[in-house]
């Protein structure tokens, strides 16, 4: 399959927005440490950005960036997450252990995998067909496969979300993310656009080399793993690699001079 | 769409183990449907609970695996000689060429939701044999089907909440047009959990009754469990040419937990659905609805209905024989379409007394014996997810 990278947005801490992670990428700017600020969608209106979820605020900023001016309506959507939102897992599953079992309405609402998705519908007012995807370290290979099917077999533009927080303890002791991260890639089918890339799914548990200009801490996030992806993209790493699909595979990605 | 034949076929739920306790219990009129007996949970209603799981036992290699949901899908697998359709497909296209798309909505949440009971106390640890990769995690149901099947395709769970399992039929298909596999397991796995039941309870969504779809009475939904699967692959290989001919997705742009009230994302996803399938609304012989029963659902997929089809299709709800499976929902309505399709009835609404009288649409309220050439499936969930599938004769 191949598709066409439109537009990008990527947030995590000390990568603020998709300028300065280009500019890490690129080797022109050091990384700089620092928490990310927690982002306000501006297209939420004021009482949904009070009530949707921290997973759901960074995925739908990331969202907003990446698309980049176009007509949601005209968009499909595929968010990719491992662990969609730990906080409200926590505070469904703490409020259950104890007597009365009560769980919030709203948190509970909140609670599907596809709260993103939701969300973004109803924000942008965009009725284009949308799926929520889950996989464990190759979440976001899935979501490329899956976003790439959509823009070769339906032959429209699609917008691929990934995006992983750090659990809250305990579970974040079972499953160590180090860095919150969310990414955004705006597809398009092929031949319309000049940055162009193959994806295939491949025998094999292999990986390519981590970008090393991005601290190794980013590697325990699944949605990280878009990053190698963009520093092909700018020719800022090798044009053809590997990125974690499963214990048994992965999904080889070409991009085209 | 390439029509996608269905090669094997597989349930488990409430109504038994296997497809034909599903057509004896839907053909004589017994629900699935018991007083709420999960666990400890306390909460006056009725649920579709699947039984034997408290004794199946997981193979020594995948044992780490353990847990409601992933026995439930072993239930399910081993119905209706469906591993060795898949074993057969693996020989003819070889495992690497076969996917595995399940949609669940909770996965094995309910172990987390266990293990929070147990907590280090001075620590708040989790118990140290609980693992996140293998129970509750979302892709743990998806991993344990692929290796279970020794399937190594392409793999992903759906959680879209209750479009989930239909929308894996929309995804495995595009995953087989696209190239990326030759043959495709998809299917639903929904087990009971504790954040379900408390969570549509505190919606006040939760029936102290047997659900009653489009009951001019109706007042919520029965949850229910279930695992359902069907192979799907380009060439007929069962004999009755069923297969998946369209399927339709969209989004309703309204409310995380309330559909739009004229239905207009439902409306897109079954107009896509026979566009994709290039069938006209006239030519379709029964819509298995949505059909939760709560009164804002039925109304609204009742307008949208009406809109698509103008009430001239035979309908029924058939969440009162299962439950309702949310993340597996599409897939056990999947089967039953199926089921309706191959033995040709027309499945009723059962619990359902008198369809409400606002409503247009042509409500099935007992099963009948009736040929069904083509039939569609609706699934709607949280956040306005909407999907809808066309199967038929190719």
């Amino acid at each position: 399959m191949q598709v066409c990278l439109a537009s990008q947005a990527v947030l995590g801490p000390g990568l603020a927005d998709w300028p300065a992670a280009r500019a890490v990428l690129q080797g022109r700017a050091a990384y700089v440490p620092g928490p990310a600020a927690d982002p306000a969608p501006t297209l939420l209106p004021a009482t949904e950005r009070r009530r949707a979820s921290a997973s759901v605020r960074w995925a739908l900023a990331v969202a907003q960036q990446a698309l980049d001016g176009r007509e949601a309506d005209a968009v499909a959507t595929v968010f990719a997450s491992c662990g969609g939102d730990g906080m409200i897992t926590h505070q469904i599953c703490e409020a259950l252990a104890a007597p009365q079992g009560v769980v919030s309405p709203t948190r509970f609402h909140n609670s599907v995998h596809n709260a993103p998705a939701g969300y973004w519908s109803i924000a942008t007012h965009s009725r284009a067909a949308s799926t929520s995807l889950g996989g464990f370290e190759g979440s976001f290979a899935i979501g490329l496969l899956e976003a790439a099917a959509q823009a070769d077999v339906e032959r429209r533009s699609v917008l691929l979300v990934a995006y992983d927080l750090p659990y809250p303890e305990p579970m974040h002791a079972l499953w160590p993310v180090a860095h919150p991260f969310a990414v955004a890639l705006l597809l398009d089918p092929p031949g319309s656009g000049p940055t162009a890339f193959r994806v295939a799914l491949r025998p094999g548990a292999v990986r390519t080399a981590w970008p090393p200009t991005i601290p190794a801490g980013f590697q325990s996030n699944p949605a990280a793993q878009a990053l190698p992806l963009l520093a092909a993209c700018l020719r800022a790493g090798p044009p053809a690699l590997a990125l974690p699909y499963d214990g048994d595979s992965h999904v080889a990605v070409e991009v085209l001079p | 769409m390439t029509p996608l034949y269905i090669t094997g076929l597989a349930i488990a739920s409430a109504l038994g183990e296997g497809t034909a306790p599903t057509v004896a219990a839907l053909r004589e009129g017994r629900s699935g449907l018991r007083r709420n007996d999960f666990l400890d949970c306390a909460l006056p209603t009725w649920i579709g609970r699947t039984t034997g799981l408290e004794d199946e036992r997981l193979p020594a290699p995948l044992a780490q695996f353990d847990c409601r949901s992933n026995r439930l899908a072993q239930a399910g697998l081993r119905q209706d000689a469906f591993e060795q359709h898949v074993a057969r497909a693996a020989e003819r296209h070889g495992p690497h060429r076969i996917a595995v798309y399940v949609g669940t909505s909770s996965s094995g949440i309910l172990e987390a939701e266990l293990a929070f009971r147990h907590r280090e106390p001075a620590s708040g640890a989790l118990p140290a044999d609980l693992s996140f990769r293998h129970t509750y995690n979302l892709y743990s149901v998806s991993d344990f089907v692929r290796q279970r099947l020794g399937l190594a395709g392409p793999a992903c769970v759906v959680s879209s909440a209750c479009s989930s399992s239909a929308k894996a039929f929309a995804a495995a298909a595009r995953a087989v047009a696209a190239g990326l596999c030759d043959a495709a397991v998809v299917g639903g796995v929904e087990t009971l959990c504790l954040t379900t039941l408390h969570g549509f309870a505190s919606l006040e969504l939760l029936s102290a009754q047997p659900c009653r779809p489009y009951d001019e009475a109706r007042d919520g939904i029965s949850l229910g469990e279930a695992a359902a699967f069907a192979l799907l692959e380009p060439v007929d290989r069962s004999g009755d040419a069923l297969a998946l001919l369209g399927y339709g997705e969209s989004a309703d742009a309204h409310h995380m937990s309330t559909p739009h009230p004229q239905g207009l994302g439902a409306v897109r996803a079954m107009r896509a659905a026979l566009a994709s399938a290039d069938v006209a609304a006239q030519d379709v012989d029964y819509l298995n609805l949505h059909g939760t029963g709560t009164r804002n659902n039925d109304a609204a997929e009742d307008a949208a209905v009406r809109a698509v089809f103008g009430g001239g299709v035979a309908c029924s709800a058939t969440k009162g024989w299962t439950g309702h499976t949310l993340g597996a929902a599409g897939a056990v309505e999947a089967v039953i379409t199926l089921l309706a399709l191959r033995h040709g009835f027309l499945p009723g609404t059962v619990n359902t007394r008198r369809a409400d009288p606002q409503f247009g649409l042509r409500l099935q309220l007992r099963t009948e014996a009736h040929p069904v050439a083509r039939a569609m499936s609706n699934s709607f969930g949280f956040g306005g997810s909407n999907c809808s599938l066309l199967f038929g004769r190719a």
